[in-house]
């Protein structure tokens, strides 16, 4: 076991028990990185030399017994997020040089815990569309695939073992697609829990910064130091997270799970269908009880997310909308062309709708204390067609990606993605576990008891820094 | 059912707003309009109340609450 492979939760222990040093972890995932990257291209800057400097840092405070909660752990940062000192680019060439003097809130509390800048994490262009710039981040499990975004590159960099901890951002799902088809762990807090500041805007009213790791316990962790009031951010939350501890140990007995089969289960592939009727399975022998609860107004939350979405990220862009070809990504230019045209009146009818999607959530969070729902409607396309197949059927990326987890951006609910299972293909699929606004220690309750009683988010890509599987820098599917 | 803004439609708004696009790029993102056009026809036809009305607020204090109804109903209107 190298202790690139361990999480973070686990490096602590290491740490503690001075078997090994945050210098040796820094240098694990570096190794890992040098290795693996050239063909996963999750990593966009590297922060090696501050990097190393820092851990050794770390490495004192462990001798001297002062370690604070995230001492000496490697962490990525979603390149739409700013960074002081090293360059943000947004996953664009328009702001290729740009090097911020101050870091985002997020990345700033990570670091005052003692936790360790890393790397600069792939992302689609400004959080949408594709990455063609800086290059496609491919799937760890599958070369020829992709890992699905906007958080490429956090999600690939977590599954190939280059890093324990990683920052995303989700505003139609950004955070939870790729963890769920790269096999890692995610979560989508609530609306206004973490700060945004200091990352870049596509819709105000739909962002959410959160963290990306391999174990509910690690997302917890990092959740509890991320969360938490910030000013410069307008919507950020006055409240104090709830004890995410409290969540760990105590099981689902007696916990009621909501199932809404009228929008989750209509367009999915078997295989997700099965897996997430498995990971059901499996909580209700663990004590849950099993719920069918109705969302009467889904179907609207495709029209709602992105008119907010298009309306809200062509304001944001103005300066650069007459410089569509300098954006680097087609399909990011495509959105910023197709985003100029939405009215305000029916902005305006998707922001006073977003309410009407709460008012579902809350009569089946009368019944409820959670839904589990699927987490993406199929498993990762390839990166040459970007189609996803349902039930053998082709569905275009951009028609069904975010069907199911939009929603929870537009009613600003915890999210969890949790990786439940793998096709005979050898893809990851994974399940999304949603409670009430404020709620994400009830997220973290399910979501840490299924990775207790499953093994599935411990599976790990077929490749080792000791034994490289991959000839050619393709995976299985190339070529076919 | 409507559907979509056609290209002169495009266009013009284009015009209108100072935006310089190709007439690829407008004929592309005409069809995408009409694409979503079903969706979005689906969100205008949802009536909301005028006597209760809701307001974008009310998404954020529903969610500062913990999730604690704002509204009587969620909104809609079968007038």
């Amino acid at each position: 076991m190298n202790l690139c492979d361990l999480t973070a939760t686990e490096l602590l222990d290491v740490f503690r028990s001075g078997t090994a040093s945050p210098v040796d972890a820094v240098k694990s995932c570096l190794r890992q990185i040098e290795v693996l990257d050239r063909d996963v291209n999750a990593i966009l800057t590297l922060v090696e030399e501050r990097c190393l400097e820092k851990a050794a840092v770390s490495e004192q405070r462990w001798r001297v017994r002062e370690p604070r909660l995230l001492e000496g752990i490697p962490f990525g940062v979603k390149d739409v997020i700013q960074t002081a000192g090293v360059r943000t680019t947004g996953g664009s060439k328009i702001y290729g040089d740009l090097v911020p003097t101050e870091s985002a809130v997020a990345v700033q509390r990570l670091e005052a815990e003692g936790a360790l800048l890393l790397a600069k994490t792939q992302t689609y262009e400004f959080a949408v569309g594709d990455n063609s710039h800086y290059g496609p981040t491919r799937n760890p499990w599958d070369l020829g695939r992709s890992t699905g975004g906007s958080s490429s590159g956090s999600a690939a960099a977590l599954a190939a073992r280059e890093m324990p901890l990683a920052i995303g951002t989700d505003t139609g799902g950004s955070i939870r697609i790729p963890s769920t088809l790269c096999g890692v762990t995610g979560l989508k807090p609530t609306f206004g829990r973490v700060p945004r500041h200091g990352a870049m805007t596509l819709s105000w009213t739909l962002d959410h910064v959160g963290p990306m790791a391999r174990s509910v316990r690690d997302v917890a962790l990092m959740f509890k130091v991320m969360a938490g009031y910030d000013a410069r951010d307008p919507t950020s939350i006055q409240l104090e997270p709830s004890h995410t501890e409290d969540s760990f140990n105590v099981g689902v007995k007696g916990i009621r799970l909501g199932v809404p089969k009228d929008w989750f289960f209509e367009l999915i592939d078997p295989a997700v269908e099965s897996s997430t009727s498995d990971a059901l399975a499996a909580l209700e022998e663990e004590g849950a009880e099993l719920v069918e609860v109705r969302l009467p107004n889904a179907h609207l939350s495709e029209a709602i997310g992105w008119t907010i979405i298009y309306a809200e990220a062509a304001s944001m862009h103005e300066s650069t909308l007459n410089r569509l070809d300098e954006y680097s990504a087609p399909m990011t230019q495509e959105f910023f062309a197709n985003a100029q045209f939405v009215s305000a009146r029916d902005y305006l009818k998707a922001l006073r709708t977003m309410h009407v999607i709460q008012s579902d959530f809350q009569q089946a969070f009368d019944t409820v204390d959670a839904l589990v729902v699927p987490g993406v409607v199929a498993t990762a396309p390839r990166l040459d067609d970007m189609v996803f197949q349902i039930d053998r059927k082709p569905f275009p990326w951009g028609d069904v990606v975010a069907r199911l987890t939009l929603i929870f951006n537009i009613a600003g609910l915890p999210a969890l993605a949790v990786p439940s299972g793998m096709t005979d293909a050898g893809l990851p699929v994974g399940i999304q576990i949603a409670a009430p606004p404020l709620r994400e220690d009830t997220c973290f309750r399910i979501g840490h008891t299924y990775q207790q009683i499953t093994s599935h988010h411990l599976q790990a890509p077929p490749v080792r820094t000791d034994q490289r599987l991959w000839t050619s820098g393709f995976g299985t599917s190339a070529g076919k | 059912m409507s559907s979509g803004p056609t290209l002169k439609t495009l266009s013009t708004i284009a015009t209108d707003l100072g935006i310089k696009m190709t007439d690829a790029r407008l004929a592309a993102a005409a069809v995408a309009h009409a694409a979503f056009r079903p969706k979005l026809d689906e969100l205008r036809r949802f009536n909301l109340d005028f006597l209760s009305p809701l307001e974008p607020g009310h998404a954020y204090q529903w969610i500062v609450s913990g999730g604690v109804q704002q509204t009587d109903r969620g909104g809609a209107d079968t007038h």
